[in-house]
């Protein structure tokens, strides 16, 4: 009896242990609280694809290249352009309703006054104000006379995308064009790259 | 055999150990209820938004796959792009290094376990469907976007191979003519003319189409364990009766469209064979084997010893023997080799894509169903108002 009391406290915590391993290795884990986070700094969900920061980052660089070129630079007064919609022709789906915004956003608060932009987002509702105040509806019965603009900006997300086992990468080219209104010149062109890589879990391959 | 009692609870509690199963609090129910409220859910979709807002992570993307589908066939675009939009960003999610991707890894845990991706062929499907809503948007650039991205998906797990989705293919060259870029249309069609997985003619998608059909037929694929452990995942070609579909309008009298299916999902799902449990699991029942033969000897060897002895030591070494026994049992015991066969259910076997070009005014939409001998077993029709100059009318259509 001696013997098997022995065994008995060397096999009963080791047996405890056992189980206290197999019971923890089914617990789940614990759920993440909502906290706020930089929109500028790299996202806690470790995809490959484009991301606000990296809208932001070539809109501010895109910026910066076009208040340098001479036909801004040299102008007499701040040109004005026209931002059309970010056009998508990756392999990756995104909000491009967004990302026209955060280009917007950035080159505007990135060209220093020296360039002026032109939203027409609003000139459905302007005209229609202007007919109420042509009718005597509402004050200021001026003709409405909306601004032309200069030169269109526009924005082109280009990409390839790969895929293995391993992970994934993809490498993505936002590529600028400003193009004169009087006669269609290409007056500038500037792309932006990023390339991004990422592993996948071996419980997924 | 008083000795060998001692055993019998713990070989019993060899095989208990799991994650305990428990619903959502009070708390995230009364959440997901005010969720659904705020977001008018339809009644019909309610129980299923509920499910996908307090399952948690594990099976999320596998509830909102769901969810989106069921959605998008009611005609609940913006509801299903939202939900879809959830499981897409789950998905690209990559998840090394992620605590509950290393805890999936685990003998001890059961596949089912990790948070679901899904197959490579759900992944290409789940794009697909987003492509479609896209498309249904007006928003070409990002229906040709997820189109692409279809054939990613279907690489991601066999890179040797080119992703083949012919469907993919065919909505990136009508989203390309609907911008206007015939080249990539071009080389789209020209990739998919070579595809195994053509199931036979797809008329070529046409810019002019002012009515769209979007018909699927049969039921998706389905996931099965096989082996000693129900280690190995197999999948079963659901049922499926339409071969073809016919597409007419009363107002374009002679210009029918038949077409079979642009993709067979059964086809991509099971195109890499009876396909063996990936390594992890293999992993797992390579070690159970191993485990087993090893614990059963152990325990043989060990209590034969202590029945024959007549010496202190000698009971030591059988008793030695017989825990050794107990613990390497109630290791394999614990583990969990069990395929993952959680599925994107309501998939259908086969997707269909046709259209006409109607003059403005009512149409009397008809589509026939034909198996595979050219019967008609069933049919839909509708009155379609086509308005000049807009955006393609979209039906969507669901077959034997």
């Amino acid at each position: 009896m001696k013997s098997f009391s022995s065994i008995g406290r060397i096999a009963t915590p080791l047996a405890l242990s056992l189980f206290g391993i197999v019971l923890l290795s089914g617990c789940a884990d614990a759920p993440q609280p909502v906290h706020y986070v930089d929109p500028n700094a790299q996202g806690q969900i470790n995809g490959t694809g484009i991301e606000s920061q990296d809208v932001n980052a070539a809109a501010a660089q895109a910026a910066q290249s076009i208040i340098n070129i001479p036909e801004i630079a040299q102008a007499s007064k701040p040109p004005i352009i026209l931002i059309s919609d970010v056009t998508n022709k990756s392999s990756s789906p995104i909000d491009t309703s967004l990302y026209t915004s955060v280009l917007r956003d950035s080159l505007l608060n990135n060209t220093g006054g020296k360039v002026r932009f032109i939203d027409r987002s609003a000139a459905e509702q302007n005209q229609k104000e202007a007919q109420l105040a042509q009718d005597g509806q509402v004050q200021g019965g001026d003709n409405r006379l909306a601004l032309s603009y200069d030169y269109v900006l526009t924005a082109e997300l280009q990409g390839i995308a790969m895929a293995s086992s391993q992970g994934q990468s993809d490498y993505f080219r936002i590529a600028f064009k400003l193009i004169s209104r009087k006669n269609d010149l290409l007056v500038w062109t500037n792309a932006y790259q990023i390339k991004k890589e990422g592993a996948e879990s071996a419980v997924y391959r | 055999m008083k000795r060998l009692l001692i055993l019998i609870p713990v070989l019993l509690a060899a095989g208990c150990a799991g994650p305990s199963v428990k619903g959502p609090s009070p708390a995230a129910t009364a959440a997901a209820s005010a969720q659904v409220d705020a977001d008018q859910t339809s009644p019909a979709l309610r129980s299923e938004y509920m499910d996908l807002l307090t399952a948690g992570e594990v099976d999320y993307v596998d509830l909102a796959m769901k969810l989106g589908l069921d959605a998008a066939r009611m005609g609940q675009n913006a509801f299903a792009a939202k939900i879809f939009d959830q499981a897409i960003q789950r998905v690209e999610a990559l998840q090394a290094g992620s605590a509950q991707a290393n805890r999936a890894q685990s003998n001890f845990v059961a596949e089912q376990e990790k948070w679901f991706k899904g197959e490579a062929y759900e992944r290409a499907a789940l794009y697909l469907y987003r492509g479609i809503l896209y498309l249904q948007a007006g928003d070409y650039g990002n229906a040709a976007a997820c189109a692409k991205r279809v054939q990613i998906e279907d690489i991601s797990t066999h890179e040797e191979d080119q992703g083949d989705w012919y469907s993919a293919e065919w909505l990136l060259a009508y989203a390309s003519l609907l911008q206007g870029d015939t080249g990539t249309a071009h080389d789209a069609l020209a990739r998919a003319a070579n595809f195994f997985s053509k199931q036979g003619v797809v008329p070529p998608p046409d810019p002019k189409w002012n009515l769209f059909i979007i018909a699927e037929s049969g039921s998706g694929p389905i996931k099965v364990r096989r082996g000693q452990y129900g280690e190995e995942l197999y999948i079963e070609e659901g049922v499926n009766r339409t071969m073809r579909i016919a597409l007419s309008a009363s107002t374009v009298p002679g210009a029918s469209q038949l077409t079979v299916a642009a993709e067979n999902i059964y086809f991509q799902a099971s195109t890499r064979g009876d396909r063996k449990v990936d390594h992890i699991l293999a992993g797992k029942a390579v070690f159970k084997t191993a485990t087993d033969i090893a614990g059963d000897a152990a325990i043989v060897g060990g209590a034969g010893a202590l029945a024959t002895s007549h010496s202190q030591t000698q009971s030591l070494v059988g008793l030695g023997l017989v825990v050794g026994g107990i613990v390497t049992k109630a290791v394999s015991g614990a583990a969990k080799p069990e395929a993952d066969i959680r599925a994107w259910d309501n998939l259908p076997h086969s997707i269909y894509f046709t259209g006409l070009q109607c003059p403005p005014g009512v149409s009397k939409v008809k589509v026939d169903a034909l198996d595979d001998a050219g019967a008609v077993i069933s049919s839909a029709s509708s009155d379609v108002t086509i308005v000049d100059r807009a955006a393609p009318v979209f039906l969507w259509l669901k077959f034997p």
